[in-house]
């Protein structure tokens, strides 16, 4: 009969990110490191390490703590027949699906706040969920257990069955408590992986190319309890990936693109027809009364100067920071085609094959609309979010937008204000007015908010379109543009671009 | 004739005290003279020739097996379960009991969405009910086989008809064989060959090329002319397996269920973290 190895006991595992980063550092001074590879991670100082793995252990605990608790208390129920105990959870959770561009015509735009946001004093809507009868068998699967091998199984079973239940019908429609339950599962299971590391390490058995596995592995499952899962304050699955990128990074065979060391040009051209009027840091009120009252778009200058992220922003430094995270991509011309999909790639491979070395004739891949921000928070720290943005009764809701040159984003409007900060090349924007509706939309919308002109195609296929006025311009690095709610607007990148974009009502 | 398993055992829905994963075929002992098993996530069904016996998570329900009949033919979910019993009536396990759904033979009502909510059955046995008083005679619907899954339930009755909701689908042509749900789609098998599909196609498991839903069965066209013989569904997936030997498959990709290859494939599985002596 095949049975498992018998376990060790669990132990206390308050150690572990400490001792496998020390161990992992060690091994990879001591082997030859694989050609071609980037260096992240090798010139960290011990002191370094020491200073993350006590973050990294202190955020462990908090979300063990959180497990623990959790836990306590559903097993406390499975003795009920209640079937709604409501819980007060401290986040606010609107449903959106992981990337939200289809989402647009579907649920108006909600999505989900971020969850560590320093720069945000305390934004936390009470959110009463519900145990429904259909998540009692789950409580089975959450035993925490001595057996580290068998919590591995049960932890596993629990994200497969709470998976194939946020599969299950609209993104939006999920209920959060499975959401959390996805995102607790996930702390399980990393929480088991460390562990298992920590024991590979100590044992000597395996290779640095399998340590290096398994500190991908981790990365891959903190990322999908946080692209499932719900936002939750404090998420350790954040301090775990970002501890473990640069490691995880070195399991894949990359090979380095000097070019990517260099300034981004403008390569593809445009022309401006009719600019845009500019203003230079206006006055807060100012921009409410002229700007955002009347719902006049304008280019703003000067809005950013200060961002640490103009100059730190370069694709290097995004894969030192971030090249083993999983990200979702917009695979095909624009969302509005037949061929259009959304793939999941970690970001060294999205980086490498579709805005560094694209093949010729492969479709174009756009990591648009992507709270990558919320997933990287270190990102967060480059940037401060202007103050323009909290002139609004809610806060404002930050989105990447990270792509090669030729993205294409229809001619769409939103019902948001909106400030799109160009961080890094260049990029084509064209607006039309709300009053202009008539001359944008075809007679049978798919989307009500997007319009499938092509808005640089040839003028012959959208006679209407022709008797639209509108203002163009180029953002260039540093640059901004506030776009009104409901304001048509299509964009076009010239060069590799990555921007940041402020919404807020 | 020997019983093995394999699997998820972390309710010990397989071996009472095995570990919780069994990744290789592992003969099963301790029942005797199994003739059928159901299989959900956290429990097993298994029929023997001393009556039928569930293993694994019960969700407090203890006394389901003692009430059902050796002669009932099962249909099983995660969350329900529902049977037809000796008198060919639909009854399907709720709160601790088997509850007998009532059917109607005319479309009176014109037909809802396709899972039956509790209100909906409760509806319609008042209304039975009550039309059984007036007429005092209900011409019983005698089914052969319901189909469940945790937010459907579709039963065929003897001439080949299908119901859901307590009215008849909105289907008129030849008598159905067999039919499977899936979590958002049904399909259903003529006794022609003729595989019909319908429900949400958000995820192509119609096969009919696009991704919307449809409301009632319909053929699936690129089958057309081959003559299917039997049919399978998993949770957002189709298989059909025509008279000479194909198998046809469509519906989502993503963990490589369609026997193409898939990301999820790259990704590193539980078992990675094991090693196992067999």
């Amino acid at each position: 009969m095949c049975s498992l190895p018998k376990p060790a006991n669990i132990d206390n595992n308050r150690d572990a990110e400490g001792e496998i980063l020390q161990k992992l550092a060690e091994s990879t001074k001591t082997e030859e490191p694989v050609v071609g590879k980037n260096r992240a991670g090798e010139t960290t100082t011990q002191a370094t390490l020491q200073e993350r793995a006590k973050r990294g252990r202190e955020s462990e605990a908090r979300g063990e703590r959180g497990l623990i608790k959790r836990t306590r208390e559903e097993e406390a129920h499975t003795d009920e027949e209640d079937e709604a105990k409501p819980l007060v959870l401290s986040s606010s959770g609107h449903a959106s699906s992981p990337t939200g561009r289809r989402s647009r015509e579907e649920n108006g735009f909600k999505d989900d706040e971020g969850t560590t946001d320093r720069t945000r004093p305390g934004a936390s809507n009470s959110y009463p969920s519900h145990f429904t009868e259909d998540m009692l068998p789950v409580a089975k699967f959450c035993g925490i257990s001595l057996r580290r091998r068998e919590a591995a199984v049960s932890a596993n079973a629990l994200l497969d069955y709470t998976w194939q239940k946020l599969n299950t019908g609209h993104w939006q429609d999920v209920p959060i408590t499975w959401r959390l339950v996805f995102t607790w599962g996930s702390i399980a299971v990393v929480h088991i992986l460390l562990a298992d590391l920590q024991l590979s390490l100590s044992g000597g058995a395996n290779t640095t190319q399998a340590h290096f596995s398994s500190a991908a592995e981790i990365v891959r499952a903190c990322d999908r309890g946080l692209l499932m899962g719900a936002p939750v304050g404090d998420n350790p699955l954040h301090k775990v990936a970002s501890l473990f990128n640069s490691h995880a990074r070195l399991s894949a065979t990359m090979a380095d693109l000097p070019a990517e060391a260099l300034p981004v040009a403008q390569q593809d051209k445009a022309t401006v027809h009719f600019p845009l009027p500019s203003g230079r840091c206006p006055p807060l009120d100012r921009f409410l009364l002229n700007y955002m009252n009347k719902s006049v778009p304008v280019k703003l200058l000067g809005i950013v100067d200060h961002w640490p992220a103009l100059k730190m922003w370069r694709i290097p430094y995004l894969r030192e920071l971030a090249g083993a995270r999983t990200v979702p991509v917009e695979v095909g011309a624009r969302y509005t085609d037949s061929t259009w999909s959304q793939t999941l790639l970690t970001l060294d491979e999205y980086l490498t094959r579709y805005v560094s070395q694209p093949a010729a004739g492969a479709p174009t891949g756009y990591l648009a609309q992507h709270q990558l921000l919320d997933q990287i928070p270190e990102l967060r720290d480059d940037l401060l979010v202007p103050d323009y943005c909290h002139l609004g009764e809610e806060e404002p809701r930050l989105h990447a937008w990270l792509g090669p040159r030729g993205t294409v984003s229809p001619l769409h409007h939103d019902p948001d204000h909106n400030i799109l900060v160009q961080v890094l090349g260049y990029k084509y924007i064209r607006l039309y007015a709300e009053d202009q509706s008539p001359l944008c939309i075809p007679p049978r919308p798919l989307l009500s908010n997007t319009s499938q002109a092509e808005i640089e195609g040839p003028q012959a296929d959208w006679p209407l379109l022709q008797q639209a006025q509108y203002h163009d311009l180029i953002l260039a690095p540093g640059e901004s543009l506030y776009i009104p709610p409901r304001y048509w607007h299509y964009v076009r990148s010239l060069s590799t671009s990555f921007s940041v974009s402020f919404w807020w009502r | 004739m020997a019983l093995v398993a394999c699997g998820l055992n972390a309710n010990g829905q397989i071996t009472p005290a095995g570990p919780p994963l069994l990744c290789c075929p592992t003969p099963v002992r301790d029942k005797k003279d199994v003739c059928e098993v159901h299989i959900a996530c956290s429990h097993i069904l298994w029929k023997t020739n001393a009556g039928w016996q569930i293993t694994g998570y019960r969700n407090l329900d203890y006394s389901l097996e003692e009430e059902m009949a050796q002669g009932w033919k099962i249909s099983m979910s995660e969350m329900r379960m529902a049977a037809i019993n000796d008198d060919g009536a639909v009854v399907l396990r709720e709160k601790g009991q088997w509850r007998k759904l009532f059917f109607q033979r005319d479309t009176a009502m014109d037909s809802r969405n396709l899972g039956p909510s509790v209100q909906q059955v409760e509806d319609q046995d008042r209304i039975a009910e009550s039309e059984s008083n007036v007429h005092h005679t209900t011409s019983q619907i005698k089914f052969s086989s319901v189909f469940v899954e945790d937010n459907s339930l579709i039963a065929l009755d003897e001439d080949g008809k299908m119901y859901s909701s307590g009215v008849p689908l909105p289907y008129g042509g030849s008598r159905i064989s067999v039919v499977e749900v899936g979590k958002e789609h049904c399909m259903a098998l003529t006794t022609d060959g003729v595989v019909l599909t319908w429900g949400s196609g958000m995820r192509g498991q119609l096969g009919n090329g696009e991704l919307c839903q449809i409301d009632r069965p319909e053929p699936v066209e690129s089958l057309q002319g081959i003559t299917i013989s039997s049919i399978a569904s998993g949770g957002w997936h189709c298989v059909a397996l025509s008279t000479s030997g194909d198998a046809y498959m469509w519906g989502w990709n993503e963990s490589g269920q369609l026997g193409f290859p898939a990301k999820a494939d790259q990704e590193a599985s539980i078992l990675g973290t094991f090693s196992h002596r067999c």
